[in-house]
C-alpha cells in the first residue's frame, strides 16, 4: 500500500458527506488532483496544523464527521495535538496518519516515525479507538469502524513511490469559501433528510 | 479610580466587545497580563473555550472554528506571536481567516525581563511585515478598539491583533 492506495482506500470508504482535511505536500496534492470536491480542505502551509484545524472544526460542528489525513513528519511537528484531541474528545473526529517514514514531499529524508510508536502514544493518551494498518482492506475496515466513534486514530504504514506531478491547490480563498459553503449546505441537506 | 477598579472596568468593556462581535470560540496560551480577560472568557458559557499546547495549535484550532462559521479569539503573549508567525502567514492570511488575536505586549520600555526585550522591540515590525492589522489598547480607546479592529479585519478578510502593553496601566 503506497500513498495512492491509502488515499484510494479512504476515499472509497467515505460517502462525500464528511469534511476531509489533508496535510501539506503530496498528500494534499494527490487528493486535490484526483478527488477534488467541496468537502475537501487542503492545508498547503502551516506544517503540522491540519489536525488542529480538524479538532477546531469537529468541536465547533459535532454534526459533521471530520477526517484528517496527516503525514508522519507533520504529526511529529505537532504531537501535542493528540493530547488536545483527547482533552476535547470529539466523537466525530478521525485522525489518519499516512506514515511512510520520510519527508516524502522533499527528497525522502527519513523522519523519526519508525520509533515514535504513534499508535501507542494515541492509545496511552486516551483515544477511544486506535488502529495500526498496513493494507488497503485493513484501512477501509478501520475507517468504516472509526467514523462516529472518535476520537479515533489510524496509523497507516505506507510504502514509498507514486506520482509526484500533481497540480497544486492555488486558489486558497476560493477553496475555503467552497468548503464553508459545503458545511452550511450539509446542514440544509441534513435538516431536509430528518424532516 | 483606583488601578484595579479601572482595569476591571476595561476588562468588562473588552469582554462585552468580544460578545458584540460574535466571539463564540476562544483558545490560546495564558499570559499573566491577561488574567482577567481569560477568567471572563472561562466564566462565560456563550464562549466555547478550548485548551491547547502552544500558540501554533491555537491558530490551527481557531482556523477550524472559523471554517465552522464561528468567530474565534486567540489569546497569547507576543513571545507566542513570534512562535506562530508562520501559521498566521501561511494559514490565516492566504485563506483569509479573520481571527481576533489578543496579544500581551511584553518587552516595552520599563520591562525588566531580558528575554522579552528583542521580541518586544520587534512586535510592531512583525505585525506590519505580515500585513496584520493591529490596535494598541489604551484607556481612551478601550470602548471602541475591538469594534474598530474587527471592522477592518472583516472588511479585508485578515486576522488582527489587539496589543495589550504589559504594565500599561502604570
Amino acid at each position: 500500500m503506497n500513498r495512492k492506495d491509502a488515499i484510494a482506500a479512504i476515499m472509497s470508504t467515505t460517502c462525500g458527506c464528511e469534511a476531509v482535511l489533508s496535510s501539506l505536500g503530496l498528500i494534499s496534492r494527490e487528493i486535490y488532483d484526483c478527488y477534488d470536491a467541496p468537502n475537501k480542505f487542503y492545508v498547503p502551509g502551516s506544517m503540522g496544523l491540519v489536525s488542529s484545524i480538524g479538532i477546531g472544526l469537529a468541536v465547533s460542528r459535532p454534526q459533521t464527521t471530520v477526517i484528517v489525513i496527516d503525514g508522519d513528519a507533520s504529526l511529529l511537528m505537532n504531537l501535542g495535538t493528540l493530547v488536545t484531541a483527547v482533552q476535547l474528545s470529539p466523537a466525530n473526529f478521525l485522525h489518519i496518519v499516512l506514515d511512510n517514514g520520510v519527508y516524502g514531499s522533499c527528497s525522502e529524508e527519513r523522519t523519526m516515525s519508525a520509533k515514535a510508536n504513534f499508535e501507542e502514544i494515541a492509545r496511552i493518551t486516551g483515544f477511544r479507538h486506535v488502529y495500526l494498518v498496513d493494507a488497503q482492506e485493513e484501512l477501509k475496515a478501520a475507517v468504516k469502524e472509526a467514523i462516529g466513534r472518535g476520537p479515533a486514530f489510524v496509523r497507516a504504514r505506507i510504502s514509498l513511490g507514486g506520482r509526484r506531478d500533481f497540480a497544486r491547490p492555488l486558489a486558497l480563498e476560493i477553496l475555503r469559501k467552497r468548503f464553508m459553503d459545503f458545511l452550511v449546505e450539509s446542514d440544509i441537506v441534513g435538516r431536509s433528510k430528518s424532516q | 479610580m483606583k488601578t484595579d477598579e479601572c482595569n476591571n472596568t476595561i476588562y468588562r468593556i473588552l469582554h462585552e466587545a468580544f460578545l458584540r462581535n460574535q466571539v463564540t470560540f476562544a483558545t490560546g496560551i495564558p499570559c499573566g497580563g491577561q488574567k482577567v480577560i481569560i477568567q471572563n472568557i472561562l466564566a462565560d458559557g456563550r464562549i466555547t473555550h478550548v485548551a491547547c499546547t502552544k500558540e501554533s495549535e491555537a491558530i490551527g484550532l481557531s482556523a477550524g472554528a472559523f471554517l465552522a462559521g464561528r468567530q474565534p479569539l486567540v489569546y497569547m503573549q507576543n513571545s507566542g506571536l513570534f512562535g506562530c508567525s508562520n501559521d498566521i502567514a501561511s494559514l490565516l492570511i492566504p485563506f483569509r481567516l479573520s481571527i481576533l488575536m489578543i496579544v500581551t505586549w511584553r518587552g516595552i520600555p520599563g520591562e525588566d525581563a531580558p528575554q522579552h526585550l528583542v521580541t518586544g522591540s520587534a512586535t510592531i515590525a512583525l505585525l506590519e511585515a505580515l500585513g496584520v492589522p493591529y490596535r494598541i489598547l489604551t484607556i481612551e480607546s478601550a470602548e471602541h478598539v475591538v469594534d474598530d479592529l474587527m471592522v477592518q479585519m472583516r472588511r479585508d478578510w485578515l486576522p488582527g491583533a489587539l496589543l495589550i502593553r504589559k504594565g500599561w496601566e502604570r
